[in-house]
């Protein structure tokens, strides 16, 4: 009896210990305030300026900065843009990523090695992943058009169209990171308990009443990971635009963020370049914030 | 409890390993100069270092310390501008006066500024007489071409842009399309912002009838004069005269392409002679100069200052800097670096034996006229100039809107300029 009270006694003092280390979390809070509030609330203030991004002289003009970036036509095309690499990228991965995890999950004789070729892409930097298509494809001596010619199609110039390059953008964004979205299907529908199947193959459901009454809901939370983590590393792509086009024709190919390095560092508009940042960073938790919304009510829902 | 906190404070540690002291006690009494430069290959690389080794042999109580960054050069100055914290001496690469002139030392008391190219001096120096930079090379750009091909088509070097038109034309005729008469690396919006800055000078600068100078200075220059040069390009696009990826092709591929003698024109000086003579030493690269565009009117090289060696005005090793200027500039050394740089010198009493010497010689009387957007457009237009060559040779935007759009751009820069710390040209 002595001996459980002393028991009882020590795991009343243990919370106490743990609690006297709070000081802890005194360098994540350091680097949060250093890294990221510091540089917020500082970057918000170059909005209210004119600065040019190296002198040491500026001019304070009010909020001349947000007039110009709602007034400017690029702001609007490139946020289409950065929308369309982050919704587009989000919506052809995880549909692509789906149906690879739907196959692949099946007693396949290559399973494994399939597995690895798709996911492969995910480990190549994304910057080498632009060289990589930039070559594939170049007008001169580029795979596309050795490809085209085989067929006797006169070679074409791919990357100089400025409707199409968003598109080429997403689609090799796509094949990059499909990998992460598959395995991420993988392992939520390796959770799913075999023995609903076999109940429902009882009652006598047909393989898309398992997968829209079974797969899916269960799948939910995955469903949500891959959106939220899709749609923000879709919204603030940068590596691969600058290795395939270089936000280029013009500006017909910029997200916000390749475009907010170009204002900073080439145009030496750091003002406009911080306003832009402001702003991305805005449509981004807004889009991201809708999304988890979104997403977590549907898991309630459907669980 | 205790030895949490000792853990605790060692992994703080652990994390921090930039904060440990940079030098031995053994150096403090020597002092090191840091260099940092754009020259980009290896042999003006070597010659810069052997030349640095013989200068620390000189002064033995100083250490000479010099980087190289490559493409993250002007990045990473414009990070240490803005942090005022900048390298001893650095290079100022064609913007000693408008971008870097704020944080330069005026070296107008030197030697060497009596050698001084006079065709520098709208670029180096201001009205005061305050001297912005060394010139350890200068810029004469002109147009580069493939002298093999204009001599089997039996064309002449163009002097006109009629001239050059037709030679366009005729080679493409010839060569059944075989060969890119003019050809652009436009994945790098720099190759249009060089067509335009190029050609601006002799349609507004040099021909007398049609000198624009004083309206790009005050403000009052109609954009509508550009369009010309939008509508020639259009049109050398629209007649294949220019490479069909001209938007898309990287600088990388242009050796290459000269090499195998397909590619007559294209605007790149330096050491791309030299390149290509390496590959293949039967192709002969030439240089000319910008060929003129309103009647009468002669061709003109496009100049100024390619590397320099600007001293920062509160560095603490300020006269150690100007030392190693006052080193790099005594004839012998000079000569060194412009014929590792395969340009002319910056100073008048260097004659170096360099590339394109023949071709410089030929053209001697030809005048230099520095850089169009350097002397009448503010800073950050080079930037918007190689956009909207994108958005021509693209098709989204159409001359006259490309003329608009630049002159915008160039009311808004003029307004920032004149705010802020970097030199005017005026």
């Amino acid at each position: 009896m002595s001996e459980i009270a002393r028991d009882v006694h020590v795991k009343q003092v243990k919370p106490k210990k743990q609690s006297s280390l709070w000081w802890m979390y005194i360098p994540a809070l350091l680097s949060v305030l250093v890294f990221m509030i510091y540089p917020f609330v500082k970057g918000t203030l170059i909005t209210f300026t004119n600065w040019n991004g190296f002198s040491q002289v500026y001019q304070w003009v009010g909020f001349a900065q947000y007039e110009r970036l709602f007034s400017d036509p690029d702001t609007w095309h490139i946020l289409k843009n950065t929308l369309l690499y982050g919704l587009g990228s989000t919506f052809f991965q995880n549909v692509v990523g789906l149906l690879y995890a739907l196959l692949l999950n099946q007693s396949i004789k290559t399973k494994a090695v399939t597995r690895t070729i798709v996911y492969l892409p995910v480990m190549i930097s994304p910057l080498i992943m632009g060289y990589i298509w930039y070559f594939f494809f170049s007008y001169d001596g580029g795979a596309l058009n050795d490809l085209l010619g085989v067929f006797g199609i006169s070679p074409i110039n791919a990357l100089a169209s400025p409707s199409l390059n968003p598109w080429i953008i997403v689609m090799i964004n796509t094949y990059q990171y499909v990998g992460i979205a598959m395995v991420v299907y993988l392992a939520g529908l390796q959770s799913i308990p075999k023995d609903y199947y076999e109940a429902a193959q009882m009652d006598g459901a047909k393989q898309g009443q398992q997968f829209f009454t079974i797969t899916l809901p269960l799948l939910m939370p995955s469903i949500t990971i891959n959106m939220v983590i899709n749609i923000i590393g879709g919204l603030k792509l940068f590596d691969v635009i600058i290795a395939l086009t270089a936000g280029g024709p013009g500006n017909a190919s910029q997200s916000m963020s390749t475009f907010m390095y170009d204002l900073y560092f080439k145009r030496q508009d750091a003002g406009y370049a911080a306003t832009q940042g402001i702003f991305m960073a805005f449509v981004i938790l807004i889009i991201s914030f809708c999304a988890l919304a979104y997403f977590k009510r549907k898991e309630t829902e459907m669980s | 409890m205790k030895h949490t906190f000792v853990l605790f404070l060692s992994l703080i540690l652990l994390v921090l390993p930039g904060c440990s002291a940079e030098k031995s006690s053994a150096d403090t009494a020597k002092k090191t100069l840091t260099i940092y430069s754009t020259m980009s290959t290896d042999s003006e690389r070597d010659t810069f270092r052997k030349l640095a080794a013989t200068f620390e042999k000189e002064h033995s109580n100083i250490h000479v310390s010099l980087h190289f960054p490559g493409n993250d050069y002007e990045n990473m100055m414009r990070v240490r501008m803005a942090a005022n914290d900048l390298p001893d001496l650095f290079d100022t690469h064609g913007w000693g006066k408008i971008r870097y002139g704020e944080y330069t030392a005026d070296l107008r008391d030197m030697e060497w500024t009596q050698d001084l190219d006079p065709n520098l001096n709208s670029i180096l120096k201001n009205k005061s007489g305050k001297v912005y930079a060394y010139p350890i090379n200068q810029a004469k750009d002109g147009l580069a071409y493939n002298r093999n091909i204009l001599d089997r088509y039996g064309i002449a070097p163009p002097e006109t842009m009629d001239d050059f038109i037709k030679a366009l034309r005729t080679i493409k005729e010839k060569s059944k399309g075989s060969i890119v008469p003019f050809w652009f690396a436009g994945y790098d919006k720099s190759s249009f912002a060089q067509y335009y800055d190029q050609f601006a000078t002799p349609l507004l600068i040099t021909d007398p009838a049609h000198n624009e100078k004083k309206q790009l200075i005050n403000g009052t220059f109609q954009w509508s004069k550009f369009t010309y040069l939008s509508e020639i390009l259009k049109q050398m696009q629209k007649e294949k005269l220019i490479n069909i990826d001209a938007v898309t092709a990287k600088k990388s591929q242009l050796i290459e392409l000269m090499a195998q003698n397909k590619i007559a024109f294209t605007m790149q000086g330096g050491t791309l002679g030299q390149d290509v003579a390496q590959i293949n030493p039967n192709v002969k690269v030439g240089i000319i100069p910008t060929p003129a565009i309103h009647p009468g009117d002669d061709p003109i090289w496009i100049g100024g200052e390619r590397y320099t060696l600007a001293a920062w005005k509160d560095s603490p090793q300020l006269k150690e800097a100007k030392e190693f200027i006052a080193f790099m500039a005594r004839p012998a050394n000079a000569k060194q670096m412009a014929e590792a740089t395969s340009l002319p010198s910056g100073l008048t009493n260097v004659k170096a034996d360099i590339f394109y010497a023949n071709d410089y010689e030929h053209y001697q009387d030809i005048k230099v006229e520095p850089y169009f957007d350097r002397l009448y457009l503010p800073n950050g237009m080079w930037d918007v100039l190689g956009t909207v060559g994108q958005e021509l040779a693209a098709d989204i935007l159409a001359p006259q809107d490309i003329s608009q759009k630049l002159g915008r751009e160039y009311k808004r820069l003029r307004e920032q300029s004149e705010t802020q710390g970097a030199e005017n040209n005026e």
